[in-house]
């Protein structure tokens, strides 16, 4: 009796996943994704190791400064399907990508290797070497390729030069094949003086070398909290000013009124992305058939408004709703993060309150991290932090 | 006749939803959706008429499937790469596509070395590794090895090669027990191989299927062996292998993901069951069966089910001339050999409902879901690589 019981139970869940269970797993596949992914990771031989140190250039309000983040990593030893099995990664990002700052030199001194040089590569610089630092050995970018030198300036070798991310990053891979580049095995601390047509970056003070660690760094937890309750923060605040600002909304009554705009004169963008905005509106509100058919929609009209508000006056209202329909979206489906912070960060610039760049810029930063480019989801955020000191 | 209608609706409304609104209506998704819909109301209705006689529908979903993945994959890679070769951009930026052959090969270095050993992208990207291990999951919760005969996009080429001769002209069903050994010895090696090198073997050396997506470019020796090995291998164990043997060799003596499956079967919710009652012993499934799961020491010991690598391809029901054949719940198999004592339903309504929690019903129904969600987006795209191709040439 009881076997028979349990043998129904399991026949009912059987003809449950079978029939339904399939189709909602793939409903729900991009939160399994996530969940899963957080506790995986890709297997440091292949990523270039462990992070020892990243460097972020403060970035100032006027967005003058291109050079972005440069990233050292601990060496990686019997690494697969590679050119080099051991190599010492060193990256840097970008957020164009000028041209002038890729002509760069980078000087690193080895804790373990004594003795070094203070002179230049023959190059035009605008600092000296801190005394205690030598350099032992140097790296020279330049068209696109990377060359090794030591402290007497003898060449030694290319290193593997990459440039990826539509040339927004350089990945240098130092071959460790050189017996004294090989020390970076055993070096405890590094010094690196990285210098783009002659200037120091990533210091305050000439001179001064950023002193990394030969550790695995220390991620730290709670930073990351920080930033996200600073995001769910300017959230809150933007929500608090536009519930002050508008009155209760019925949808289909927006949907009409905008609609009916819209047949007036099929070129009123403000109405067009109004219209587009409540479509999504009503789509969060649908089954998952229609929310997808209903934003797939929205964007017709978002965009098409987009497009013709570009540069105009009510253009700032239409970005908003372009870009807060895709931040809100499910960026497995739709894919609509990365036009979404880039409506942000357009929106930043052609506003001038304090408050409303800073919440823009929070959500440029949340969506670019939603689309995996987080070296911008970091500029973006001191961007936001900045703005409120 | 109503559960049949039932399942073909509601088969209907999901391909309508994944191909059709998920594929933005494109002309495409469309032709592609009525061809699903098409090919599942055909082969449950013809497996109403006689049972086992729709396998020739999953023999062209599968086909279609991995010729559509093909194409779609590999003019994918000519748009980013200009060629089927890897980048060393790709490979150092972790780009690589995850595929399930390389799951039972990350597993145990993951125990180890808590990451995994493929340069791909972990999650919210396409083939990424956290997205293949859910749907690994999933199939082998629900379908089990069955992934390999219905949804597989690689085992689709050897389904298609192994129908092209109407004779067989190489009989395996001898073999059958050392080519298990062969496949499960060969798994053995690949997970210490991937264990003792941290890097994915098969992958590197082995995988035939290179030929119909990416390989590494061939600028060294090392490479140049790779490629002659997956070129040999291509065309031996998934060509002319499976149009000589009819049987789907390379899923049956070296793909690592079969032996896997296999093996993690045992958590599935279905299995086949033979009915050693009706069984007459004429070995005509063990003949049929493409993965040589069925020897003849399976029916002359009165087991009761296929071997451990049974891909639930259904093409041993439609060669049993007795019917005794069929798909079973894993959870039913132990007791009740027989149907003696179930109660017949009273009405219509149960009689629907008994129907349509029918094991072969319900398998069928999952396994197409999953080759049907997960072909949509390449089949339709492949097919407007096509017809943009043909428009181009006129």
């Amino acid at each position: 009796m009881k076997s028979k019981m349990i043998k129904k139970i399991l026949t009912v869940n059987a003809v449950f996943a079978c029939l339904f269970g399939v189709s909602l797993f793939f409903f729900f596949d991009t939160q399994l994704d996530d969940l899963l992914g957080k506790h995986l990771r890709v297997h440091p031989s292949f990523t270039g190791g462990e992070v020892a140190e990243d460097f972020v250039e403060t970035i100032d309000d006027t967005d003058s400064l291109d050079f972005v983040r440069y990233t050292v990593f601990l060496p990686v030893i019997n690494a697969k399907w590679v050119d080099n099995s051991e190599y010492w990664q060193l990256v840097f990002d970008y957020k164009n990508g000028s041209e002038s700052l890729k002509n760069l030199v980078l000087y690193i001194d080895f804790d373990n290797i004594a003795g070094g040089s203070l002179s230049f590569l023959p190059d035009d610089a605008h600092v000296s070497f801190d005394e205690n630092h030598p350099w032992d050995y140097a790296v020279k970018v330049s068209d696109n390729e990377a060359k090794i030198y030591d402290s007497a300036k003898n060449f030694i070798c290319n290193a593997q030069f990459l440039s990826l991310e539509k040339g927004t990053q350089f990945k240098i891979r130092l071959p460790l094949k050189d017996e004294g580049l090989q020390r970076i095995l055993g070096a405890k601390k590094t010094w690196h003086y990285v210098l783009a047509d002659g200037n120091l970056q990533f210091a305050g003070e000439n001179s001064k070398p950023l002193g990394v660690e030969m550790k695995i760094q220390n991620k730290n937890a709670a930073s990351e909290k920080e930033d996200e309750a600073f995001i769910s923060q300017m959230k809150k605040m933007y929500e608090e000013a536009m519930e002050s600002d508008s009155g209760a909304d019925d949808i289909e009554e927006n949907l009409t009124f905008y609609k009916q705009k819209i047949d007036e004169n099929p070129e009123d963008f403000v109405s067009l992305a109004n219209y587009g905005s409540n479509l999504a509106k009503k789509g969060g509100e649908s089954s998952v058939i229609q929310a997808v058919m209903l934003v797939n929609e929205s964007y017709t009209y978002l965009n098409k408004a987009a497009q013709l508000s570009r540069g105009k006056d009510g253009e700032v209202e239409v970005l908003l709703n372009r870009a807060s329909v895709s931040a809100s979206v499910p960026e497995g489906v739709f894919g609509k993060s990365e036009v979404g912070a880039k409506d942000f960060v357009r929106l930043a610039s052609l506003s001038d309150d304090a408050e409303f760049k800073s919440y823009c810029w929070a959500m440029a930063s949340e969506c670019y991290k939603k689309c995996g480019k987080t070296t911008f989801a970091a500029i973006a955020l001191q961007k936001a932090k900045n703005l409120l000191k | 006749m109503v559960s049949s209608l039932i399942l073909c609706a509601l088969m209907s409304c999901l391909t309508f939803f994944f191909c059709v609104v998920m594929g933005n209506f494109a002309p495409t998704s469309i032709i592609y959706a009525v061809f699903l819909i098409f090919i599942f109301t055909r082969m449950t209705f013809a497996e109403r008429k006689r049972i086992g006689s729709g396998v020739i529908y999953r023999r062209i979903f599968q086909t279609v499937f991995a010729v559509g993945f093909c194409i779609a994959f590999i003019s994918d890679l000519y748009a980013e790469r200009g060629s089927m070769a890897i980048t060393s951009e790709a490979m150092n930026n972790s780009e690589l596509p995850f595929c399930h052959i390389a799951i039972p090969q990350v597993l145990l270095p993951f125990l180890i070395t808590k990451s995994i050993i493929f340069p791909a992208r972990i999650s919210g990207a396409y083939a990424a590794a956290a997205s293949m291990i859910c749907i690994w999951l999933a199939v082998t919760l629900t379908v089990g090895r069955g992934w390999c005969s219905w949804i597989c996009f690689y085992g689709g080429w050897e389904e298609g090669f192994s129908h092209v001769a109407k004779k067989r002209r190489l009989n395996l069903l001898p073999k059958n027990k050392e080519m298990r050994e062969i496949h499960f010895g060969f798994f053995l090696f690949i997970i210490l191989a991937s264990i003792c090198q941290l890097s994915c073997i098969y992958c590197e050396w082995f995988c035939p299927f290179k030929l119909t997506t990416e390989y590494f470019p061939m600028n060294s020796i090392p490479t140049l062996l790779a490629g002659v090995m997956f070129i040999g291998l291509f065309l031996g164990l998934v060509v002319v292998l499976p149009i000589l043997t009819k049987r789907r060799t390379q899923c049956s003596t070296l793909c690592p993901f079969g032996a896997f499956a296999s093996l993690t079967d045992r958590i599935s919710l279905f299995r086949m069951k033979i009915d050693t009652d009706k069984c007459k012993g004429c070995l005509k499934c063990a003949s049929a069966c493409p993965f040589g799961a069925i020897d003849i020491t399976t029916i002359q010991e009165k087991k009761g089910h296929p071997e451990l690598n049974c891909a639930k391809c259904g093409e041993c029901m439609n060669a049993c001339p007795e019917k005794a054949i069929s798909y079973e719940f894993r959870f039913n198999m132990k007791k009740e050999k027989c149907g003696c004592g179930r109660k017949e339903p009273k009405t219509a309504f149960g009689r629907v409902l008994r129907e349509i929690s029918e094991p072969a019903q319900l398998f069928r129904f999952a396994a197409f879901t999953f080759g049907m969600i997960m072909s949509s987006g390449f089949v339709d795209r492949s097919m407007k690589i096509v017809f943009d191709a043909i428009k181009g040439a006129f």
